[in-house]
């Protein structure tokens, strides 16, 4: 569904040259949940922001359902494919109803039933009708969350693209929004690729995930190896270790991976 | 060896005015501090991050802290008038927070900042102040103090500005350090390098802490006791690493719906919310 090769992308120039990412391959098929984690500036979320179009100038070759991905999109290839960010807050018009929000897309799209549609992404996320005509700030982080996923369903997209989805809210909202996801993803056969740094959550919803540092993919590996704590890599050890809470030793421990 | 506590709390609340009265955002908690590591958990609103203001006098107006005892070294800081409690807050109690960016003064190199910290509590001359500065900043494990101490705090990243924040808080040589989320923002290795630091103040120095977290998990790993707090009163409090048998089932409920490593699982269990633990509170700690 997914194939990415070779994906470069490079900000700046001169002294301020940053390649955010040098040279990524990884696939992702259809129905399959794909987790990227890494530490801030890994590239990661590069990836997904290349994927769905949002970078300006990248190199390699992007290929979505087996087309051809260039700089400029298709509507087409906008609909098949969907976005959702960490905070529900920022990416929320302030003063766009929830209403307004969900049949925005719609509109760009050309696509009539506005009424019925709405009311069934408001239900398909877990909101009642009476969610229909609020703000963004009369909502919970966990509702607007869910009205961030109920847009970003409105298109009926072949593919979701998560970045962070979980990490501004509560642990017991957390919960709801991966069973929320989850539920959506095994209903609607979504192809998923999740972004976070948080391993346990990669690990619950990803049957494979590729661990990133500084702009390359340093190993791809299944759930299972990861939950068995089987690290081909040291950097990926290092993250695991880190990743489980404080440990004395592992502090003194620490390597730099560049 | 001076065994009282650091901190004493009893019956802290904090209020403040709403449209329907009187909101308590802390509602009757007690708890004392020794030298140690002691955690501070709860989810979003459940008054923590108030908690770490009240004792520090920094609740906004119009917030209302009162409180039976809220005694530091065991002087009672209510009482104190804005002169006592700035001698107090920095010198003797400093605070850590999530955001190194709104805590440093963007237009004042690293150097200065914690030189002018260290001069503000002490008598040292500038000359003095600045060796300090530098070594405070290799205290903290950064690679090359004296690059980052010409440095302006947009020229850090996260993790080097939230060390040079621990640098300055700890300059006065604080006997307790309330780091509010110090490390939510940072990634995981960073996160252990910044612990460690804490770490040590608290093992090698004598510092006490009070570590206010969201995060249940590292707070297992890393504090002596916890303290579970929802709807502005502390639920109960245990051993740190006795936290995954808590009592509670808020806590327990938190702990079923992280996803866990070791645990794999189809859905999560969702936290259903008794009305009761409303008015749980289990006696000080």
């Amino acid at each position: 569904m997914i194939e990415v090769e070779d994906l470069a992308v490079v900000y700046g120039s001169g002294a301020s040259r940053v390649e955010a990412l040098r040279g990524v391959s990884f696939a992702v098929g259809q129905g399959e949940s794909f987790g990227l984690v890494g530490e801030s500036g890994s590239g990661k979320s590069t990836v997904l922001r290349a994927l769905a179009g949002l970078e300006a100038d990248w190199s390699g070759s992007l290929r979505v359902a087996g087309e051809v991905q260039g700089l400029r999109r298709s509507k087409a290839s906008r609909r098949r494919l969907q976005l959702v960010f960490q905070d529900p807050y920022g990416s929320l018009h302030p003063r766009h109803t929830v209403d307004r929000t969900l049949a925005e897309p719609l509109t760009i799209h050309g696509i009539g039933e506005r009424e019925t549609r709405v009311r069934q992404a408001l239900d398909a996320v877990g909101l009642g009708p009476a969610f229909r005509f609020r703000y963004p700030h009369q909502l919970s982080g966990g509702q607007r969350q869910r009205v961030a996923i109920a847009r970003a369903l409105m298109l009926e997209p072949e593919i979701l693209l998560l970045d962070e989805p979980t990490s501004a809210l509560d642990v017991s909202v957390q919960a709801e929004i991966l069973n929320l996801l989850s539920r959506l993803k095994a209903e609607r056969g979504l192809t998923v690729i999740l972004v976070s740094h948080d391993l346990a959550v990669v690990a619950h919803m990803c049957r494979r995930l590729a661990v990133m540092n500084a702009g390359r993919i340093v190993e791809t590996l299944s759930a299972e190896q990861l939950r068995a704590g089987a690290a081909g890599e040291p950097y990926t050890a290092q993250l695991l270790r880190a990743s489980a809470g404080y440990d004395r030793d592992a502090a003194r421990d620490l390597v730099a991976y560049d | 060896m001076n065994t009282r506590p650091l901190l004493e709390v009893e019956d802290l609340r904090v209020s403040f005015p709403g449209t329907t009265g009187e909101v308590e955002a802390v509602r009757g908690i007690g708890f004392s501090l020794g030298r140690e590591k002691l955690g501070l958990v709860g989810e979003s609103g459940s008054g923590k991050t108030m908690t770490g203001r009240a004792i520090l006098g920094l609740v906004p107006p119009p917030g209302r802290v009162t409180a039976r005892r809220l005694a530091f070294e065991g002087r009672d800081i209510l009482g104190l008038d804005a002169a006592g409690l700035r001698r107090l807050r920095g010198a003797r109690i400093a605070m850590v927070l999530q955001d190194p960016k709104y805590a440093l003064n963007p237009v004042m190199t690293v150097g200065r900042q914690i030189a002018e910290a260290h001069r503000a509590h002490g008598r040292a001359s500038g000359r003095e102040a600045e060796r300090k500065a530098l070594e405070l900043l290799s205290a903290v494990r950064l690679r090359d103090p004296e690059r980052v101490a010409r440095a302006y705090p947009h020229q850090l990243s996260g993790g080097m500005g939230q060390r040079v924040m621990i640098a300055m808080m700890l300059a006065p040589e604080p006997a307790l350090l309330i780091a509010d989320e110090p490390t939510s923002a940072l990634d995981v290795t960073v996160r252990t390098q910044v612990l460690a630091i804490l770490d040590e103040l608290v093992t090698a120095r004598g510092m006490g802490l009070l570590f206010i977290s969201h995060d249940l998990n590292l707070v297992a790993s890393f504090c002596d006791r916890v303290m579970v707090m929802y709807a502005g009163r502390i639920l109960e409090t245990c051993r740190a690493d006795a936290l995954s048998q808590a009592q509670h089932p808020y806590t327990r409920g938190l702990l079923a719906s992280l996803p866990r490593l070791d645990r794999p699982a189809e859905t999560l269990p969702v936290l259903a919310r008794d009305p009761r633990w409303l008015d749980d509170a289990r006696a000080d700690a």
